[in-house]
């Protein structure tokens, strides 16, 4: 499903990805985590190229990207297709309403029309218990909320796979959870996901594969059941010592 | 002392001009937002010969005085071309051209006031380049800036008072020949004044109803 290899990316001098490689199967939940500025954001978007490689290629499906080679608007589009993504501060947009952050996309880039997006709208708010908001607007939300319609909002272009960069981390504790429950039923209905998360409890229960990163590089790709037993590198071991 | 009745006959003549004021400046104002938003876009685009130009353009019109421009396009522009445009022509293009400038670079810091994370969303969506423009940043840019905006509109509305100075019969124009004809200047001035200051005030009111309306959606 998604291929990345030897992915590395610098900002100016600074190297923040070394030589990643990373290889996601359909239906597979990772789980990436590690100490901060350890390029666990970059990486996860690097896969949807919103951050360009300096080298390497990436691979989504059979569309490829490959570093070296300029632009390639096109690739682009056909990996971002298929690729949906939620972020740390939802980033709604805040001149439309929920239905319209909804139904924005569909319409505009699937081409669906207007009738056809707003059910799948409504099919989508039900299904992250939002159903009663489809007019108010993002400020009239509380974080949670805003969360789980960036999530519809994502659903709604029917990606294969999600990508979350620490998508409860701006959100209050008591709001934590009704977040989470929307992804675990995603991962329950066997969406493919990669996530970025400080949510110890979320990725044992819920990652089917959990990978620890630390300056740029993958250093342990494991279970999580194996992880939080006995991490098997000392860095790995010093960052579990310190959450604790 | 004040000799009202002296110029009252001449009082709907002056008011008249209003009309004339505010076509000057609702056309103009159009036309620099046009011109401004294409600019803009220059200016955050990629392409550096655009960025460069509209950097140019921008630098003269703010560089230079308005009068100046006017007497340009009015006066030097048919002597170089050949092509003559009427004063009301002359101002509207005048006016236009010179707000273009300056709503450019109101557009341009609402543009980059916008949160990136907006645009990747966007990308994220898939959702083309130009669209994510026009339907995602640009209207969130111009609600940041509606401030600076209405303040441009003003600016506009009195400086077009200077089309006076070619023969355009607005407000001012129109005040001044009151005065040449009566030999009074208080009166008919004091007229074209309070005009001005109601119109001012008019539009400022109306832009914070449009702005109330915005923030609240
Ligand atoms: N656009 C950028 N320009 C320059 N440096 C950047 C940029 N984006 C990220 N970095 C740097 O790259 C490094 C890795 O950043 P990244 O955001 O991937 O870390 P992270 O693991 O997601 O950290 P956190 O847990 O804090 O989110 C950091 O040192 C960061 O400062
Ligand atoms: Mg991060």
């Amino acid at each position: 499903m998604i291929e990345l290899k030897y992915i590395s990316k610098s900002f100016g001098p600074l190297t923040v990805l070394h030589d990643v490689n990373l290889k996601v199967k359909p239906q597979e939940i990772v789980v990436l985590i590690g100490p901060s500025g350890s390029g666990k954001s970059t990486l996860l978007r690097s896969i949807n190229l919103l951050e360009l490689p300096s080298h390497g290629s990436v691979r989504v499906g059979d569309a490829v990207y490959h570093a070296v080679q300029g632009p390639q608007e096109k690739v682009k589009q056909a990996i971002r297709k298929r690729i949906g993504m939620v972020f740390q501060n939802f980033h709604l947009f805040p001149h439309m309403s929920v239905l319209e952050n909804l139904t924005y996309g569909p319409v505009q880039v699937l081409g669906l029309t207007t009738e056809q997006a707003e059910a799948e709208a409504f099919a989508l708010l039900d299904r992250v218990g939002l159903k009663d908001k489809p007019q108010a607007y993002p400020l009239q939300l509380s974080g949670g909320q805003k969360q789980r319609v960036a999530i519809a909002r994502a659903l709604a272009m029917k990606p294969d796979v999600m990508l979350f960069d620490e998508p409860t981390s701006s959100l209050d504790p008591e709001m934590v959870k009704e977040v989470l429950d929307v992804m675990r039923e995603l991962a329950q209905k066997s969406m493919t996901m990669v996530v970025v998360t400080h949510e110890m409890r979320f990725a044992q229960a819920v990652a089917s594969r959990l990978l620890f990163m630390d300056q740029g590089r993958i250093l342990e790709d494991t279970t999580p059941k194996a992880f939080f037993k006995m991490p098997a590198t000392v860095r790995a071991q010093a960052f579990l010592d310190r959450l604790v | 002392m004040f000799h009202f009745d002296l110029i009252a006959p001449s009082i709907p003549f002056i008011l008249e001009g209003v009309l004339v004021t505010l076509q000057y400046t609702l056309i103009s104002v159009c036309g620099g937002l046009v011109l401004g938003a294409l600019l803009a876009l220059c200016k955050v685009g990629k392409s550096l010969t655009l960025q460069w130009f509209a950097a140019g353009y921008t630098s003269i019109f703010r560089g230079t005085p308005l009068l100046l421009q006017l007497g340009m396009i009015y006066y030097a522009l048919p002597t170089l071309t050949g092509l003559t445009l009427s004063p009301f022509m002359a101002g509207i293009l005048t006016f236009s051209l010179n707000s273009g400038a300056y709503i450019s670079e109101i557009l341009k810091a609402g543009i980059a006031g916008v949160d990136k994370g907006q645009r990747e969303a966007a990308l994220s969506l898939n959702i083309p380049q130009y669209k994510i423009m026009r339907d995602i940043i640009l209207p969130q840019a111009t609600r940041n800036v509606l401030p600076s905006l209405v303040n441009e509109i003003v600016d506009l509305l009195k400086e077009s008072a200077l089309v006076s100075v070619i023969g355009g019969t607005d407000l001012m124009r129109r005040a001044n020949l009151v005065a040449a004809e009566k030999y009074l200047y208080f009166e008919p001035l004091l007229v074209a004044g309070c005009c001005y200051y109601i119109l001012v005030l008019a539009l400022t009111s109306l832009a914070k109803v449009l702005e109330r309306k915005l923030a609240t959606p």
